[in-house]
């Protein structure tokens, strides 16, 4: 049975984990705000605009996770 | 002109598929893992364009051109779909590749089997993930007759088109398998990106505008009740609430679907996973010139027959653009249909001998295995084509909805890795619970009315969770403290 057993190959949740929420803030919880907002960035739709930003600030958030996790981490 | 670069873009991306899938393998494939997985060895930028492969669909780009155009800012949706499902695959895609390596597991049903202790649990959930992505790949192959017969017109019958596509598909992947579908994943990916910057570029002048931002100009200033929430059509409800609903379920669901589960196990390692999720998003930018194309659509007053969003992208293309351009997208449109679908074809021959024909036949060796998978595949792509050309509307709906419903196994997918002592019968109690909320009309009408404007699977799987939890607990109370999953 391999339940109720700590499965010792499976990575382990760590407080760094709580960064993945942020995108998620970024471009579902401002959305309301970003709606909106009438700025017209390079002349694009300020909530179109915005989750565009979301997309490379979501990266940006990936990339410093995957930082956190140190390189070569398992194989 | 149109049809023999159609012919060219798509034969020669199955015969260079088919060279680099024989090369890379080196030896010829004798198991299950090495046809279906890889050999788990998928490196970096292979495993991008594979997990690009089964996001951007014919579905999803012809899909949020026609959103964008009938309903205008909802299509923004598709921005946020990439990146959460990279934030939350961030954390679920190691655990999945990590167990899977650790049992040597190559379906997602045998991951419910092994993990709940439960070969029963497998069945069920290789049934449900068969008949679901049959219909994905039915779905694939009625979008590629769409593309064939407004690119080349009445010429080519809805039969052989049908019937290209299938044998394309299975053409991708029957000897070498998923390496194979790699590269034509990567061709396609390379490919479309290309096409869409020429066309969009193109059609600003063709709608009136200087430039593409111009485009996104005079959409505000005509429509400006497109470029933002709730857009055109606000009887509909699609504002920043079902925005957010939809985003995380689709977010939750992406890496539950069997085959983009099953995706996780080919990684070469951990740090491949990782970092798949990070670059995963950038790609999504791309959706810019998808929306920008509905929004010159708008602008210039395209109607597709029977107003249907999915056909505008291809009606527009055809009527607006030189023959030569056409060619080029209709054949790009053609490898986004293929390429997901022969993915989705080489999970069903894996999860039919894995899952269905090995409980049954314990001894089957490894050779044996492959050929039943590769065989039984061509029994599902016949499948797949007699949905798309003769069977009746009330069986493609139900399978629909059976593709809907595959989002219930999150739960059960998540609880795994997050916690410990989730018993089988309390995840089959959540199913149950998510499909009443999907399928039965009055506990739906009863969801929607309390939760407005949610995506209905959301709810659907809130209230799956709830239950999962409930019955948890009370189980365990019930055993004095312990539980144990059934045998």
């Amino acid at each position: 049975m391999p339940d109720d057993q700590p499965n010792p190959p499976l990575p382990v949740s760590r407080r760094a984990d709580l960064l993945l929420l942020l995108p998620f803030g970024w471009q579902l919880g401002l959305a309301p705000w970003a709606n909106g907002v009438a700025w017209r960035p390079l002349g694009l739709p300020f909530a179109m605009a915005w989750q565009m930003a979301g997309i490379l600030f979501a990266t940006g958030v990936l990339a410093l996770r995957y930082a956190l996790d140190g390189r070569g981490a398992g194989a | 002109m149109i049809r023999a670069l159609v012919l060219a873009i798509v034969l020669g991306t199955t015969l260079a598929a088919m060279l680099y899938g024989r090369a890379q393998a080196r030896v010829r494939a004798h198991s299950l893992e090495e046809w279906a997985l890889g050999g788990r060895k998928m490196g970096t930028l292979v495993f991008w364009f594979l997990n690009a492969g089964e996001i951007y669909t014919t579905f999803a780009v012809l899909g949020i051109s026609g959103f964008a155009w009938a309903y205008g800012a909802p299509a923004y949706l598709a921005f946020c779909s990439v990146s959460l499902s990279a934030a939350v695959g961030y954390w679920l895609t190691p655990r999945i590749h990590a167990y899977g390596r650790a049992y040597g597991l190559v379906t997602q049903a045998d991951f419910f089997a092994h993990r709940y202790g439960s070969r029963a649990l497998g069945v069920v959930v290789a049934l449900a993930g068969l008949v679901a992505l049959v219909v994905y790949v039915q779905i694939q192959v009625t979008a590629l007759g769409l593309v064939l017969r407004l690119a080349i017109g009445p010429a080519v019958g809805a039969t052989a088109a049908a019937c290209l596509a299938v044998a394309a598909m299975l053409a991708f992947v029957f000897l070498a398998g998923l390496r194979s579908a790699a590269f034509a994943a990567g061709v396609k990916d390379v490919l479309m990106l290309a096409v869409m910057a020429v066309l969009a570029a193109g059609v600003a002048r063709l709608v009136g505008a200087q430039s593409l931002l111009d485009v996104f100009r005079r959409v505000q200033d005509l429509h400006p009740q497109a470029v933002r929430f709730p857009g055109l059509r606000p009887e509909l409800g699609l504002d920043t609430v079902w925005l957010a609903t939809s985003a995380i379920n689709v977010a939750i669901g992406t890496y539950v679907f069997p085959h983009m589960f099953q995706l996780c196990y080919s990684a070469g390692g951990q740090d491949t996973i990782r970092r798949n999720a990070v670059f995963q998003p950038l790609y999504s930018l791309s959706y810019f010139f998808i929306i920008a194309l509905g929004f010159a659509a708008l602008l210039a007053g395209t109607h597709p027959a029977g107003d249907d969003p999915n056909a505008l992208l291809l009606t527009f293309v055809t009527q607006r653009c030189p023959a030569w351009l056409v060619g080029l997208f209709a054949g790009t449109a053609a490898l986004l249909a293929l390429v997901p679908g022969s993915v989705l074809l080489l999970t069903c021959g894996s999860i039919f001998a894995r899952n269905v024909v090995r409980p049954w036949w314990p001894a089957m060796a490894d050779a044996r295995e492959l050929a039943v998978s590769r065989l039984s595949m061509v029994g599902f792509a016949g499948a797949a084509l007699w949905l798309a050309l003769g069977a009746s509307q009330s069986l493609v709906a139900l399978g629909l909805s059976a593709y809907a419903a595959i989002g219930m196994l999150a739960p059960g997918v998540y609880l795994a890795f997050a916690g410990r002592g989730v018993p089988a019968v309390a995840v089959a109690a959540g199913l149950v619970a998510g499909f009443a909320v999907l399928w039965v009309p009055a506990v739906t009408a009863r969801a929607a009315a309390l939760c407005v404007h949610w995506d209905i699977g959301l709810v659907a799987l809130v209230v799956n969770l709830a239950v999962v939890l409930i019955a948890t607990a009370a189980l365990r109370i019930n055993r004095g403290g312990t539980s144990r999953p059934r045998p």
